[in-house]
């Protein structure tokens, strides 16, 4: 089945059974996809930073709070429904010492903040500890599934 | 077995792609402060393949000029005769960081994303605390993870033995290397970089990019690459088994004088770095 890559900052949106999001190399940053298991469309992104500081900056899709709130009203513009739509999210890992620059705890705290504020509730995650991750959604069932670094693939 | 050890790998450094003539000559033109633009010029000149990938960076987002550049010698009047050196050296250090380190389970491109990356992460945190480190930084953070390239061909069967260890105990992958080989991965890059005959500010960035209180001199410099590797992993930039497992040293924080705000501020400038220098991977 062929894949749709999601780099960081990046937000995409599928409907087409046939494709799974895949969002690679997530490590301090949040992997987020989101799925109406109605209209079976699903969209992913990977935010790396946690909260926007200027409403100007050019590429608001690597905040974490921004993007939440962007991939969720561009799902439903394209014709999701948002009271049906789930979130499942992995990341948020940490160095083995991140004293004095915690970027996963505050990225996961900034999607958990993001995530109530727009009223969507979280229904699976893998998220902490020292390690990398990939996260990937089947457009065609909505099945969630986390790859950990070298300790192999499990559904979320 | 270490000293043993050692001293095989490090002979076996002449196996590694040399460092062009290029990069030699405008290193030691470098050192004269009457070198001008056009001495610069005239030695990349003879290379046309590295004039052209120059010319493609001085034009890329990297640098944001306004006009276009279309000479060397114009480009070493603009940027500076630093930036030119650190630029040259980017070029050629293409043809050493781009493969597969298996060993570490880094992808093949991915060592050269992580290494321009840290370049990048290295050049604006020095622009902002440490300006006239701003182009060394550059080069420093490009050639870091040198040590890398080299035990990966030569310690394949200990990396399991490592990798090991760290997952069971939890504690930093060169401390790990330390503990099965008796020296790790800063130590055989340093060595290389002694050996190619590269200054001494960066071969001290080499060796104490993961313990920047262990440095005693450019500690600027190698406070700059170690918060810029940082970046680059947390990213998940190069991020292999031994990604996550090392310590942010707080002595480099502090000499920096960057807090979380500022930490998540600088994050963000650099992934802007490093995803308007995508273009210059090839």
């Amino acid at each position: 089945m062929p894949d749709i890559q999601i780099s960081m900052s990046q937000v995409k949106i599928a409907n087409d059974p046939g494709f799974t999001l895949v969002i690679p190399n997530i490590v301090s940053g949040i992997g987020i996809v989101m799925y109406d298991p109605i209209k079976k469309i699903g969209g992913a992104a990977h935010p790396i930073i946690p909260n926007c500081g200027s409403p100007s900056d050019p590429n608001p899709q690597k905040y974490v709070d921004k993007c939440i709130a962007f991939l969720a009203k561009d799902l439903e513009s394209k014709g999701a429904n948002r009271g049906t739509l789930f979130v499942k999210i992995a990341g948020g890992a940490k160095m083995l010492n991140s004293v004095g620059i915690p970027m996963g705890e505050k990225n996961l705290k900034s999607a958990r903040e993001t995530l109530a504020r727009e009223k969507l509730s979280v229904k699976g995650l893998d998220i902490g500890g020292s390690i990398k991750r990939t996260l990937m959604l089947n457009i065609s069932n909505g099945e969630v599934t986390v790859e950990r670094f070298n300790e192999g693939t499990k559904k979320i | 077995m270490s000293n043993e050890l050692m001293d095989k790998i490090v002979r076996s450094i002449d196996d590694l792609p040399p460092m062009p003539s290029t990069i030699i000559k405008l290193s030691e033109l470098i050192k004269n402060p009457m070198t001008s633009g056009k001495d610069i010029a005239a030695v990349i000149s003879l290379d046309q393949a590295l004039t052209t990938k120059i010319l493609k960076w001085c034009n890329s987002p990297l640098y944001g000029l306004s006009k276009k550049i279309t000479s060397v010698e114009q480009a070493a009047a603009l940027l500076g005769n630093k930036a030119i050196q650190s630029l040259a050296t980017a070029c050629c250090a293409n043809q050493i960081f781009d493969k597969e380190l298996d060993g570490y389970m880094i992808d093949k491109e991915d060592l050269w994303k992580h290494s321009i990356g840290c370049a990048a992460g290295s050049q604006i945190i020095a622009q902002k605390k440490f300006p006239a480190l701003r182009d060394t930084a550059f080069t420093a953070g490009l050639l870091h993870d040198l040590g890398k390239i080299i035990l990966n061909n030569y310690v394949k069967d200990e990396f399991v033995k490592i990798a090991k260890i760290v997952e069971e105990e939890k504690i930093p992958f060169t401390e790990a290397e330390n503990r099965v080989l008796g020296f790790d991965h800063t130590e055989i890059g340093a060595k290389a970089a002694e050996k190619w005959k590269l200054p001494q500010d960066l071969i001290d960035a080499i060796r104490y990019h993961h313990d920047a209180s262990q440095a005693k001199e450019n500690t600027q410099l190698v406070a700059c690459v170690h918060l810029s590797n940082i970046i680059c992993l947390m990213f998940g930039i190069g991020c292999g088994c031994d990604g996550l497992m090392c310590k942010v040293d707080e002595n480099a924080l502090k000499l920096l004088g960057i807090d979380e705000a500022e930490f998540e501020k600088i994050s963000s400038e650099v992934l802007d770095s490093i995803q308007s220098t995508e273009s210059l991977l090839d």
